[in-house]
């Protein structure tokens, strides 16, 4: 049974708030340190994309999660207004469960090697 | 000659054309009407019509804004003919076509079919368990006047397809109810009176629900009678949402009573007495119950 679209939509919704908080949290990380100097996201101090920082912040389970959890939610919310803008083309049938079948495809294997590169990059700096 | 005569102007009305049965294709022809300040375009077609070609086409009945007719897309705008004055907007030319979105019938008539088959598969009727209530009513139900403010500008609503030929939405997407059913379902989904709220988020949860709008907002800016479906379908994307999420207040409430005794208050003070009947044997429905 195909998922109604209140669910999809309400997600769609839900990711974008979701998005909201985090990619707040990437910008006060990565480019809003010197306007709001939080230390335990740049822990060597300096600028953010210092090796000791990257390092230390690639260290901590939370910065993995976080990033797993943003490219999840990222990824619903762009391949679902994707799906929609296809949609409106009218497309048959047929094509309408290809489409779907499509980005349900390239959406599970982009997390996939997304979640898989957040945790090589953890254990590395782990053993570096 | 009169004042009104002196002012009068001729606008070249550019009317697309067609007949099913011997033309291939639309076509636009002109006429040469004379328009005095006042005159509305349902008044310049019956001139073309008496005047030039009685064969020109179009649908229209009360002539005064409020059976939605007469729709019909006005120098590239859906308007009301009977309601829109020519020099309103119209220069020297004034371009008339059927509303877009739909097929056209003949000349100036789209076929509103569709429109109202989407209308009816929404099920925009007050719907309850009470059905003998329903049929064979015994009192009215009890609606206070905020309930009755939470949809009533959506029950001003005359079916005229303006906003339907307006949504570009609709344009590419047949699926799509468009603004004037979803209006009406959400007129329905949000009447205190309806008992059928989780029946309406079930159909309103596929395709042919609010989903696919893009708020271009265009729907509110053509509506001749001020509606807002625009707004209504927001509201009703809100409502679904907050009864896929449980959070839904309307989604639990019990559909409206009957109006009780101690409901009912006598007239205000300083309202006089109605006067008499006029027609013999005739009662008020006020002294029968």
């Amino acid at each position: 049974m195909a998922i109604k679209d209140t669910k999809l939509w309400t997600w769609h919704v839900l990711a974008g708030l979701i998005i909201f908080v985090l990619l707040g949290l990437h910008m006060l990380t990565m480019h809003l340190n010197e306007l709001l100097p939080i230390a335990a996201l740049n822990p060597a101090g300096g600028h953010p994309i210092d090796w000791a920082n990257v390092v230390a912040r690639a260290q901590q389970i939370s910065t993995m999660v976080v990033y797993i959890l943003l490219l999840g939610v990222a990824l619903y919310h762009g391949l679902y207004g994707l799906r929609n803008i296809l949609m409106e083309l009218n497309p048959s049938q047929g094509l309408r469960g290809l489409i779907s079948g499509t980005i349900i495809f390239v959406g599970v294997v982009l997390f996939v090697v997304g979640t898989w590169a957040a945790i090589a990059v953890r254990s590395t700096a782990l053993g570096a | 000659m009169s004042n009104t005569a002196e002012k009068t102007t001729d606008v070249i009305f550019r009317v697309r054309r067609f007949d099913p049965e011997k033309d291939a294709k639309p076509y636009y022809e002109d006429f040469t009407v004379p328009c005095p300040p006042g005159l509305v375009v349902l008044d310049g077609l019956w001139y073309i019509k008496e005047h030039f070609d009685s064969s020109l086409a179009w649908r229209s009945s009360c002539r005064m804004g409020v059976c939605g007719s007469c729709g019909m897309l006005l120098n590239g705008k859906p308007h009301l003919a009977c309601h829109t004055q020519v020099r309103e907007v119209a220069g020297k030319i004034l371009m008339v076509a059927p509303l877009p979105n739909f097929d056209i019938v003949r000349d100036l008539v789209p076929d509103l079919a569709p429109m109202l088959d989407k209308h009816r598969a929404l099920k925009t009727t007050v719907r309850r368990a009470d059905t003998e209530e329903v049929l064979d009513p015994t009192d009215q139900y009890w609606q206070s006047p905020e309930e009755l403010t939470r949809y009533l500008q959506f029950a001003y609503c005359i079916k005229c397809g303006c906003c339907m030929a307006a949504c570009p939405t609709l344009a590419t997407d047949p699926v799509y109810s468009g603004p004037m059913p979803l209006a009406q379902g959400y007129r329905y989904l949000t009447d205190s009176r309806d008992g059928s709220f989780q029946e309406r988020a079930e159909l309103l949860s596929g395709a042919e629900g609010p989903w696919r709008c893009h708020y271009a907002g265009e729907c509110s800016a053509v509506c001749p009678k001020g509606v807002d479906p625009a707004r209504a379908i927001q509201l009703m994307k809100r409502e679904l949402v907050l009864d896929y999420l449980k959070l839904s207040k309307r989604a639990k409430c019990e559909p409206a009573r009957l109006v009780r005794p101690e409901d009912r208050s006598g007239p205000r003070e300083g309202i006089p007495d109605a006067p008499e009947f006029t027609v013999e044997g005739a009662t008020s429905p006020a002294t029968e119950s």
